[in-house]
C-alpha cells in the first residue's frame, strides 16, 4: 500500500517535470553538448560536417579579427558595467524619498526598460544622425562640432555604451531601490545618534546592506555586456571599419553570414568560458566582500 | 548634567493627531525613569522627541542645562537601545560597541580599551569577533546596551528593549539592567508598555494615557494611590476590581461613584458583619502559593480575588468577600479620584 | 547650507528624466512630421505642424498587423507554456519525491549558465532537420519553458506552508488537484512575475528570430522593424512612425501597470 503510493509519487513526479524535460533536454541540454562537438568540425550548415579536432581553437587564437572583437568587448564591457551600475546606485539614492513628482521621475527613468533594443537602435540612429540628428544640432549649440557618433570608427563603440546604459539604467535602478527600501529605518535612526551625517550614513551603513544587490548587478551587468549584439546590429553592423565588431557579432557573421558554423560555436564556446571565469571570479571577490543579513 | 526635562511638549503628527499632550515632566540626573502605557498613549514619541529623531510641535526639550530642540541627535550626548537593537549587521560586535567613539574620531587604543571594558561588564569578551547575526537574542540586546554604554552619554534612552525576548529572558536581562543602571548611575528612561517591568525596574513611574502624563510617581505610590481610574486599572496585575457602591455595601456613597478595590484586599469574610461583596463563583485558579478567584457579582459585573492557598471554593458557590473600609479607593463617574 | 524652497534633488532628477525621455520625445515629435520637414536643419524642438500621414503610410509599407500577431502568438505560448510546465515542474522539485530528481534540477539551473550563443547554432540545426525552418513553432518551441521559471516557482513553492496540501490530500485532491486547487491560487504574485518577465523577454528578443525567420510574413515585431529599417533607412518620419507603432502596445501597458512590472521585475532581480 505504502510502496504503490510510493510508487505513484515517482510516477506522479516525473510526469510533471517531463515537459519541462523534453523541451530543455531538446533545447537546452543537447545544444549545449552538440556545439561542442560542431567547436571540433568544419561545419557549413547545410553539408555534412567533417571532423578537424582543435583547429578551429587554433585558428582563434591567431585570428586578428577576433582578437580585435575580443579587445572591443572588453573595452564595452570596462565602460558599460560601472557606468550603468554605479549610475543607478546615485539615481536610487535620489529617487529613495518622498519628493514631489516622485512617480514622474520613477516612471520616466524606468520608461527605457520597457523599449525593445531594436527600437532603442533605431531611435538612437535617429538621434545621431550626424547631418539631420537633433544631437548634433543640440551640441552645435555649446560649441561643439558636427560628430560622426556612429559613423565615426573612434566613437562608434563609446555611441554604443551610451545607448545601452540609457537602455538598462532603468532595470538596475528598481533593483537597487527594492534593495534600499529594505534597510531598516530603525538602523539609520540609530546610525544618525551614533554620530553619522548623510555621507557617513552612506558609506557606512547603507553601502554595505546593499553589497547583494550591487554583486548580483555586476555579475549580470558583466554577462550582458560580454554578450552585446542586438542594437550593433541595427545601429552599425560592426562597422564603421569594424568598430564596433564585438564576440557576438563577430560569432553571428561567421555562423551565418560566412556559414562556418563549426568556428563559430568555437567562438561561443571560448565566451561562454571567459563569461564563467569572470562571473565566477566576480562571485569570490563578493563573498568575500558582501554580507548577507540573515 | 543628566537632568532632562519635557517643558509643555506638544507633539502633534500630520497635523490632526495629538501624540503627546503639553508634557510637564522633570528626570533627575541618575533616575530610572520609566514611561509606561498602552499602545499609542504617546510614550514612543516622547522618547523619540529626547532622542532628537521627532521635533516638538510646541515646548522645549532640555538636557542637562541646555534646550536641545534645534540640536541633531549625535550632538545631544544620549545613546539609544531600539527595540530591535538596530545593530549594524556587516560589522562584528567589536566594531559595532565601538562605532560611536569612531564617528567620534576618538584613537584607535582607546576606542579598544573601552570597548573592551564594556564588554567585559556586559559578558560580551569572548563574542567580540562575532556578526549579531550569530548571536541569540539575548546577547544582541546586550550589545545593543554595550553600544549604547561605550558613548558614556549623559542620558540612556531604552525603547521597549526587552520586548523581543521571550519571558524568562526578560525576567534576566532586567535584573541584569536594574544592576547596570545601579553600577554606571547614568539617568535612564525606559519606555514599556508591560506595567510589571514599569513597577520592578523604575526609581520613578510615570504612566501615560492617549499622550497625556496620568500619574507620576514611585512604583508603590502609583500602586497605593493611584490618582485616577486609568492608573488604578492599569497598574497591577490582576487588575483592580471596580465594583458600583452597592455591590460593595457602602450606601452612603453616591450611586455614580466607582469603588475600587485591589484583588489582595479581599479575603473570605467571617461573620462579624464588615464590609462585603458578594460573588457566584466563576473560575478558581490553585496557583499553589495563592488562590486566584473570579466570580460575578449579582448586579452584574466580574471581581477577582487573591486568596490564601487553603482557601478553595467550588465553581456555583456562592461567597462573601471582605475588605478593609481603608483599602478602598474611589473614583467619580469621570474616573478623577476622590477621597473617602 | 542655503535652503531652497524645494528639495536639491530636483536639480538632478529633473535633467536625468529630461535625459531619459528625450530620445522617445523625439522619436514621436518626428512620426508626426512631413519628411522635409524632420529634414530641416536647425530641426525644429517643438511641433511645427503635425501631419499623421506617417503611420498610414508605415502600416501599409510592411504588414505590421502580421507582426504584431505573430508576436502575439509566439509571447503569447511562451507565457502560457511556461506558466503551465514551470507550474508542473516547479511544484514537482518542490514537494514530490522522485527518482533523480535533485540531479535533473541541477542539469536543468546549469544550463542557465549557458548563454544563448552557445545553443543557438545547433538549435537552429535541429529546427532545420525538424523542418521547423522558417515557422512561429521554431519560435515558441525553445522558449515554452525556462529553467528561470522552474527556480522562480520552486522557492516559491516551498515558501507555501505543507500543511494546506496535506490537508487537501487527506480530504481526497489528487496531486495534480492540490496543485490547482490549493497551491497556484495562493501563487499569484510568482506566477506574475514569470509572466511579466516572460512576456517581456519574448516580445523583445530579436536574436533567435533574425536566425530563423527568412520570410517578411513570419516575421516578429522586432524582425519586422529591424527589416523595416533596412528598407527605408532615410526615411526618418517613416522610420520614427514604425517606431512607435511597435513600441506602443509595450510602453502603454508599462505605464499603466507601471508598479506591477517594477515589483516583478524587483522579485525576479532579488531572488536571482
Amino acid at each position: 500500500m505504502i510502496l504503490r503510493a510510493a510508487r505513484s509519487e515517482h510516477a506522479t513526479g516525473w510526469l510533471f517535470v517531463a515537459p519541462a524535460v523534453i523541451l530543455i533536454g531538446i533545447f537546452g541540454v543537447i545544444p549545449i553538448g552538440w556545439s561542442l562537438i560542431l567547436s571540433f568540425q568544419h561545419n557549413d550548415l547545410l553539408s555534412p560536417p567533417t571532423w578537424v579536432g582543435l583547429d578551429n581553437y587554433k585558428a582563434l587564437k591567431d585570428d586578428p579579427v577576433f582578437i580585435d572583437s575580443v579587445k572591443r568587448t572588453i573595452v564595452y564591457t570596462v565602460l558599460f558595467v560601472p557606468l550603468s551600475v554605479g549610475g543607478a546606485l546615485v539615481i536610487a539614492l535620489a529617487l529613495n524619498a518622498p519628493l514631489r513628482l516622485g512617480t514622474f521621475y520613477r516612471t520616466a527613468v524606468f520608461i527605457p526598460v520597457a523599449t525593445s533594443t531594436v527600437a532603442t537602435g533605431i531611435i538612437f540612429n535617429w538621434l545621431m544622425e550626424p547631418t539631420y540628428g537633433v544631437l548634433n544640432y543640440l551640441l552645435s549649440k555649446v560649441g561643439i562640432g558636427p560628430e560622426g557618433f556612429f559613423q565615426d570608427p573612434d566613437q562608434a563603440l563609446y555611441c554604443i555604451v551610451a545607448m545601452t546604459v540609457w537602455g538598462w539604467l532603468g532595470f538596475n535602478v528598481i533593483i537597487y531601490l527594492a534593495a534600499l527600501q529594505g534597510v531598516p529605518e530603525e538602523l539609520l535612526e540609530a546610525a544618525r545618534i551614533d554620530g553619522c551625517g548623510r555621507l557617513a550614513t552612506l558609506r557606512h551603513v547603507i553601502w554595505p546592506l546593499l553589497g547583494p544587490a550591487t554583486l548580483f548587478l555586476v555579475v549580470w551587468s558583466t554577462i550582458n555586456a560580454l554578450q552585446v549584439f542586438d542594437e550593433i546590429y541595427v545601429t552599425t553592423h560592426g562597422g564603421p571599419l569594424h568598430a564596433t565588431t564585438v564576440i557576438v557579432y563577430y560569432l553571428y557573421q561567421q555562423a551565418f553570414e560566412f556559414f562556418h558554423g563549426g568556428y563559430g560555436a568555437a567562438i561561443a564556446y571560448v565566451l561562454f568560458a571567459a563569461t564563467l571565469v569572470i562571473s565566477l571570479i566576480q562571485l569570490w571577490y563578493g563573498s568575500r566582500r558582501v554580507h548577507y543579513t540573515s | 548634567m543628566g537632568e532632562v526635562r519635557f517643558d509643555d511638549v506638544t507633539k502633534v503628527f500630520g497635523g490632526e493627531a495629538v501624540a503627546v499632550d503639553a508634557l510637564n515632566l522633570n528626570i533627575a540626573d541618575g533616575e530610572l525613569l520609566v514611561l509606561v502605557g498602552p499602545s499609542g498613549c504617546g510614550k514612543t514619541t516622547a522618547l523619540r522627541m529626547v532622542a532628537g529623531l521627532e521635533t516638538p510641535t510646541s515646548g522645549s526639550i532640555w538636557i542637562g542645562d541646555r534646550m536641545v530642540n534645534d540640536v541633531s541627535p549625535a550632538n545631544r550626548d544620549i545613546a539609544m537601545v531600539f527595540q530591535n537593537y538596530a545593530l549594524y549587521p556587516h560589522m562584528n560586535v567589536e566594531r559595532n560597541i565601538g562605532f560611536p567613539l569612531e564617528r567620534r574620531k576618538v584613537p584607535k587604543d582607546e576606542r579598544r580599551r573601552r570597548v573592551a571594558e564594556v564588554a567585559e561588564m556586559l559578558d560580551l569578551t569572548p563574542l567580540l569577533r562575532r556578526k549579531p547575526a550569530q548571536l541569540s537574542g539575548g546577547q544582541r540586546q546586550r550589545v545593543a546596551m554595550g553600544r549604547a554604554l561605550s558613548r558614556e552619554p549623559a542620558a540612556f534612552l531604552l525603547d521597549e528593549p526587552l520586548s523581543n525576548l521571550d519571558a524568562k529572558l526578560r525576567m534576566e536581562l532586567r535584573a541584569e539592567l536594574k544592576q547596570l543602571h545601579a553600577r554606571v548611575g547614568t539617568t535612564m528612561i525606559y519606555v514599556t508598555h508591560d506595567q510589571v517591568e514599569a513597577m520592578t525596574l523604575g526609581d520613578r513611574i510615570a504612566v501615560m494615557d492617549h499622550g497625556e502624563l496620568q500619574q507620576l510617581g514611585r512604583p508603590t505610590d502609583i500602586y497605593e494611590q493611584p490618582a485616577n481610574l486609568f492608573v488604578a486599572t492599569f497598574i497591577g496585575s490582576p487588575p483592580m476590581n471596580i465594583v458600583t457602591p452597592a455591590d460593595a455595601g457602602l450606601t452612603d456613597l453616591p450611586a455614580d461613584v466607582q469603588v475600587g478595590l485591589r484583588p489582595e484586599a479581599l479575603s473570605p469574610a467571617g461573620d462579624d458583619g464588615g464590609h462585603a461583596v458578594e460573588i457566584g463563583v466563576d473560575i478558581v485558579e490553585p496557583l499553589g502559593n495563592e488562590t486566584v478567584v473570579h466570580g460575578s457579582l449579582d448586579g452584574g459585573g466580574k471581581v477577582i480575588a487573591r486568596l490564601g492557598p487553603r482557601v478553595v471554593p467550588s465553581p456555583g458557590e456562592r461567597m462573601r468577600l471582605a475588605f478593609d473600609r481603608a483599602d478602598v479607593r474611589l473614583f467619580d463617574a469621570a474616573g478623577a479620584r476622590i477621597s473617602g | 547650507m542655503t535652503r531652497l524652497p524645494f528639495s536639491p534633488r530636483h536639480l538632478f532628477l529633473m535633467p536625468l528624466a529630461a535625459l531619459m525621455l528625450l530620445p522617445l520625445y523625439w522619436m514621436v515629435l518626428t512620426s508626426l512630421q512631413t519628411l522635409p520637414d524632420a529634414r530641416h536643419f536647425p530641426p525644429h524642438l517643438l511641433p511645427t505642424s503635425i501631419t499623421w500621414e506617417n503611420y498610414p503610410n508605415a502600416w501599409n509599407a510592411a504588414p505590421f498587423g502580421r507582426f504584431f500577431a505573430n508576436s502575439l502568438i509566439v509571447t503569447g505560448s511562451a507565457v502560457l507554456g511556461n506558466l503551465v510546465f514551470c507550474s508542473l515542474a516547479g511544484y514537482a522539485f518542490a514537494r514530490l519525491r522522485f527518482f533523480g530528481r535533485d540531479v535533473i534540477f541541477v542539469v536543468l539551473l546549469a544550463t542557465l549558465m549557458v548563454p544563448f550563443q552557445v545553443v543557438m547554432i545547433p538549435t537552429f540545426l535541429i529546427v532545420q532537420k525538424l523542418s521547423l525552418a522558417d515557422s512561429l513553432t521554431a519560435l515558441a518551441l525553445p522558449n515554452l519553458v525556462t529553467p528561470f521559471g522552474i527556480f522562480l516557482l520552486r522557492q516559491f513553492f516551498r515558501t507555501l506552508p505543507v500543511e494546506l496540501e496535506e490537508a487537501a490530500r487527506i480530504d481526497g485532491c489528487s496531486r495534480l488537484g492540490v496543485l490547482w486547487r490549493v497551491v497556484l491560487p495562493l501563487s499569484g504574485p510568482a506566477l506574475a512575475t514569470l509572466a511579466v518577465v516572460t512576456f517581456l523577454w519574448t516580445w523583445n528578443d530579436f536574436l533567435w528570430p533574425l536566425i530563423v525567420i527568412t520570410s517578411t510574413d513570419h516575421n516578429t515585431v522586432q524582425l519586422g522593424l529591424a527589416n523595416f529599417q533596412g528598407a527605408h533607412l532615410t526615411n526618418w518620419t517613416l522610420l520614427m512612425a514604425g517606431n512607435v507603432m511597435s513600441l506602443a502596445p509595450m510602453l502603454i501597458v508599462f505605464i499603466v501597470a507601471q508598479r506591477f512590472f517594477v515589483r516583478s521585475i524587483a522579485a525576479s532581480g532579488i531572488k536571482g
